[in-house]
Parts: structure tokens; sequence; C-alpha cells
């Protein structure tokens, strides 16, 4: 019997999930739940198999931190992270937390069942790639990785000055790679990008 | 004409070219050497022209208004490109130049420099560059509003989506069974199909949650704790600010953890005081004693930053075990 843990916050996907599990045979739902950072406490009991985890759950959780958490004291844990959002930096994370699987819930053609039965016969299943959004004039995978981190910092409402420091790049690097990205957008300032990228959900800074 | 002459005239006549209004006095206020400009500016702002020039600064210290003229108390003359002292005064002249009028001790602090500058595009500049800058201001407070909104926003649009189908799926089938009730004859063919689609529509809307949670945090949180075979009492009233909550139950989470984890407990108590502008939390279980102090690391860092990033403090009491204390914020009443 594989016993699974479901973190997720919308109700609708949730209970689209669980009667998709529950219709598997060996397949056990132990709980469910809205906010991951209660999943650590659920896998206390030890017979958790595989977790399907949200990224952005219930109070602002985060299932990237919660699975970090969970596979440092349950490395035997199976997790596969889910989510609705494009931001392009969900997948390396996902990898870097040791997560065995990712599923998107909207953009993939993959089907979550099969993806669970991969990840338990030991398989990693990724998307090749982040879904590629059109972020004014060109697409997201356009953008080199370090302008996409300038583009977090300038979410994040930073100045030049702070940019340069917490990339620890000169301030004229700063201005060169802002200015090819409004270049490559076609946009006439920050606050349109920035706008934009949130909007579209290429950039999730809190997550 | 001497030479002594020729040089007091050229030194006149060149201040008279300058631009700006200035003027020289003794530390009495008698005038050493004032320009046109200066006596012309003086002249629309007191009446008269520069023969005191202690009591003429005495006298547009005290002018508001004044022939036309009006004196500017605007905050973009606090900003670094101007000065903001007692020795600094800026008036709007009535043909809608800004003349800024600046008081000095200099030669050793023996003489009285009043200096008078034009500063209308500079002033008109920095009203701008103000204005935008508390938009700026705004928007970017709109932007860290739309960040913290972002994944709700995201998650309503799915719902609406989703009742949105709903509202098809119903009108269709009620459109699809007037008509078959309408006609003469419903054949079984037409009768399973209309059957499937209420049955498809009425299990869609069952599906659709009347709110976005389930659980409010606290009963998730006893939900998982019961799993794992504890129990956790609240004592007092729980904080109504959100921040504060959260707080408190991720400091709960990780006693919880830690109590479970390490010293086998099945009970956990909250006891919540308020104090004024402070929520006081102590957090202890029945588990097993402690050996010896806390040390902090991964699980109790992290909440010891989380805590300490929102003003909360954290603290430990040791009484038969550990017991966790927590310092939050609260809002007045």
């Amino acid at each position: 019997m594989i016993n699974v843990l479901i973190v997720e916050d919308s109700k609708i996907t949730r209970d689209s999930i669980e009667r998709q599990i529950s219709d598997l045979p060996g397949f056990h739902i132990i709980t469910s739940i809205e906010n991951a950072a209660n999943a650590e406490i659920v896998c206390m009991k030890g017979n958790i198999d595989l977790i399907l985890m949200d990224i952005c759950t219930a109070d602002d959780e985060s299932g990237l931190n919660a699975a970090k958490r969970i596979k440092q004291h349950y490395p035997a844990v199976k997790i596969i992270m889910m989510t609705s959002m494009p931001e392009h930096s969900f997948i390396q994370k996902a990898v870097e937390c040791g997560c065995e699987s990712f599923w998107y819930k909207e953009y993939g053609n993959e089907d979550l069942i099969e993806v669970c039965r991969r990840t338990l016969n030991g398989e990693s299943v990724f998307p090749d790639m982040t879904p590629v959004l059109k972020i004014g004039n060109c697409s997201s995978d356009q953008f080199t990785k370090r302008e996409l981190e300038v583009i977090r910092e300038l979410v994040k409402g930073h100045k030049y000055s702070e940019i340069s420091e917490n990339l620890q790049i000169k301030y004229d690097t700063v201005k060169f790679h802002v200015r090819n990205i409004m270049e490559k957008t076609g946009y006439a300032n920050t606050l349109q990008l920035v706008a934009d990228v949130v909007e579209k959900r290429l950039i999730l800074p809190k997550y | 004409m001497n030479h002594k002459t020729v040089i007091t005239k050229s030194v006149r006549e060149a201040i008279d070219f300058y631009p700006g209004g200035l003027c020289f006095s003794e530390l009495s206020g008698i005038p050493i050497l004032v320009n046109q400009q200066m006596n012309t500016l003086i002249e629309t702002l007191t009446g008269h022209t520069v023969l005191d020039a202690v009591t003429a600064w005495n006298e547009l210290q005290a002018v508001s208004t004044k022939n036309g003229c009006i004196r500017l108390d605007k905050p973009w003359l606090k900003t670094e490109y101007f000065h903001d002292d007692e020795n600094t005064l800026v008036f709007a002249f009535p043909d809608d130049h800004i003349w800024q009028f600046r008081k000095q001790l200099i030669a050793d602090n023996g003489i009285i420099q009043i200096e008078a500058a034009e500063i209308t595009q500079l002033y008109h500049i920095s009203e701008e560059l103000y204005n935008n800058n508390i938009r700026l201001k705004q928007m970017q407070k709109r932007q860290e509003k739309l960040l913290d909104d972002i994944v709700q926003i995201n998650r309503d649009r799915e719902l609406l989506r989703t009742k949105m189908r709903i509202h098809d799926d119903l009108g269709y089938c009620l459109v699809a069974s007037k008509k078959a009730l309408t006609s003469d004859e419903i054949t079984d063919e037409v009768y399973s199909e209309l059957l499937s689609g209420w049955e498809e529509a009425i299990c869609g809307m069952t599906n659709v949650p009347k709110q976005n949670r389930d659980a409010s945090p606290e009963a998730e949180l006893q939900k998982v704790a019961a799993l794992v075979g504890c129990q956790i009492i609240f004592i007092g009233e729980q904080p109504k600010e959100k921040n504060a909550l959260l707080l408190m139950y991720s400091a709960i989470r990780e006693a919880l953890t830690n109590a479970v984890r390490h010293a086998g407990a099945n009970r956990l108590t909250v006891d919540i005081q308020r104090e004024k502008q402070w929520y006081h939390v102590q957090i202890s279980s029945n588990g097993r004693p402690a050996d010896g102090e806390i040390t902090e690391s991964g699980g109790l860092k992290s909440l010891r930053r989380s805590l300490e990033a929102q003003g909360a403090k954290l603290s430990y009491l040791y009484q038969n075990g550990v017991v966790l204390v927590i310092d939050l914020p609260a809002q007045e009443d």
C-alpha cells in the first residue's frame, strides 16, 4: 500500500487529485492539507510514502521550503511538486530541494497518475522547460539567467544600487542588463516590465 | 579721476551686472556694497531699498505675502537641492520668477553676506521630481500589494473560470431539456444524453467550493497534531492580527515538531497573554525534559529569523522542560 499526503490549498484541485488517487488500487490517502508547513508534522508519523506538494499554499507557505525540510529528515519520502504557476525558477528549486518529480497542473500534457507511478518506480519526472510566456515583444525563454535575476530584483522593488550589491555586479552592469531587457521587451520603463512579469506570474519572489 | 575711484566704480559696475542679488554689510547692518538686483528685489518685498542689511533681513523674514510676492515653504524645498534653515528664504514674485535669499557670515564672521539667486527652473524641476517620487512610492506600494495578492488573485480566477463553465453547462442542460419536453416524443437516446448532461453539470457544481479554505489554520494544525498523537491546548485569546497569528502558528509548529520528535510529548499547551502592545505566548509540552540548554539550529534558527524580521522576540524558559516564549507585536486597541 502506498500512503499519500496531499498538500493543496485549492479545493477544486484537491478534490480532483483525491478522486484520482483514491480510485487507484494500492494507494491510500493519509490526509489532505492546505498549508505546506504542516506537512513535516504529518511525516513524523513515519508512514508517508509519497507527497503531492503544491508550491504556493495556504498562508503563503512555500511547498519548496517544506519539501527541503522533509527531505532532510525523511529522505525516503518521495515528493512530487505541483504548481499552476509558470514561475521560471520553480523546477530548478524543486531539483535543489531533492524532490523526485515535478508536475504542471495546467501546462504539461503529462498525466498526474502517470507521474506518480513513474516516480514510485524510481524515475524522476521533470518537465523539459518552464512554460514560455510572452513578455512584451519577446518570450520568456529569450531572457538570460542573469537578466531573470535582475528582473526578480526589480520585482522586489530594489534600486539599481541595491541590485548591484545583491547580485555582486557593477552598477553599470545592472544598467546594461536593464537596457537589454528593455530592448527585448520593448517596454518604455521598468514598471511596465514588472507589472507584466508579475501579472503573468513569471516571477513570484515570495516563493 | 584717480586709480582708486576707477577700481571702486568698476567693482560697482561689475556687481550690478551680476544676474543675482548681492549685499555685503557690516555686522551692525551698515551696507558696504549692494547691487541693483538686490535693491530691486528688496524694494518689491519691503517697499524700500537696503538701508540696513540686518533690518532688511528681519523684514524679509516677516513677509508672507506682499506686493504680489509670496513666501514659499513647500516640501520639495526641504530636499537636498536647497538649503533648508533659518538663514534661507524663498519667494515667488509676480513675474513668476522664484528667488532664494540666503544670509551668511563671511570674512571670518566680520561681514554679513545676503545673496539672492533665481531658482525658478530648479524649483519647478524639484517640484516635479518630488511629485514623481511620491507617485513612484505609491506605485511601489501597489506593486508590493499585487505581489502579496497575486497567488490569491490567480486562485480566484480559476474559481471564476470553473463557475462560468458550470453556468454554461447548466444553461445548455436547461435549453436541451426545454427542447426535449416541448417535442412530441423523447427518444431513449435524447433521454440518456440529457441525463448524462445533468449528471455532469450537477457533479461539477458540487465540487465548487463556497469558500477558499476548508480548515482554519488552527483546525488544520490540530488535525496534523492529532495524526502524530498530540493534542494542542490553547489558553487565552489568540491574536486577531493575521501576521501575529501566523507567526504564533509557526512557533507552535516548531515546538510541536521538537516536542514529539525529541521528547515524546502528547500534549502541547499554548498560553497566550495580551500585554498592551504585545502578545506574550508560552508554549510548553508534557514531554521529557531536555538535557541542558537549547542549541538553536535548523528550525529554531529559522523561526527566530522570521520572528525577529517582524519585530517579534523568541526566548526560552527552563522549568520542567523547555518552554518556548514568544512576544508578538500587537496593534493598539
